[in-house]
């Protein structure tokens, strides 16, 4: 997951920048996706310097330019055969209780306010190089 | 949930970061030329 790897690199390499992680989930969702799939995933105390935010109207998420992806795009032929498998195998297809057309994005902001990086991925799974957003950061990451 | 605001472009490095005010999930306001940088805005997808 990204959003762990980010925290354990910046954890690993001591660079206590503040995070802020912006979800559009309402408050219930949020607070259950934190303590079960991230917190599982890693150790509470490298989100120190994290604040987690709500952007439950997307007005954010919309002046940064992060608007939505197309179904094509997000449910493209390897997605939908994944969905047919799983169907076919009698599992249950995920429910998804949010809007997953919705796209996301990392942006770098410097001491003067100025952004160092803006990516907004391609598609759903498309985020950044971790080392790209180090770089940003003007943080060396480990060789 | 609205999806009715006009979507800017996707600012660009060198430019100023849209400010923003946001409540956390512990009810405090953030805003963030307020805060301290550098900073890393990760803007989620659906959380699953």
């Amino acid at each position: 997951m990204h959003v762990v790897q980010l925290h354990h690199a910046l954890h690993t390499l001591n660079t206590r920048v503040p995070v802020y992680v912006v979800s559009f989930a309402d408050l219930p969702y949020y607070r259950a996706w934190l303590n079960g799939a991230l917190f599982e995933h890693a150790p509470r105390n490298i989100f120190d310097n994290t604040h987690f935010l709500m952007d439950p109207y997307l007005r954010v998420y919309h002046a940064y330019g992060l608007g939505r992806n197309s179904f094509l795009r997000v449910y493209g032929p390897r997605i939908l055969w994944h969905y047919v498998k799983l169907y076919a195998r009698g599992q249950q297809l995920p429910k998804m209780r949010q809007d997953t057309l919705q796209r996301g994005g990392d942006f770098v902001i410097g001491h003067d306010g100025r952004l160092r990086l803006a990516y907004v991925g391609k598609d759903q799974s498309d985020r950044p190089k971790l080392v790209t957003m180090l770089e940003a950061l003007h943080v060396k990451p480990s060789p | 949930m609205s999806t009715s605001a006009k979507i800017s472009p996707i600012p660009s490095v060198g430019q100023l970061a849209p400010d923003f005010v946001l409540p956390s999930i512990e009810g405090q306001h953030m805003k963030l030329s307020a805060s301290a940088k550098p900073a890393v805005l990760v803007f989620m997808r659906h959380l699953a």
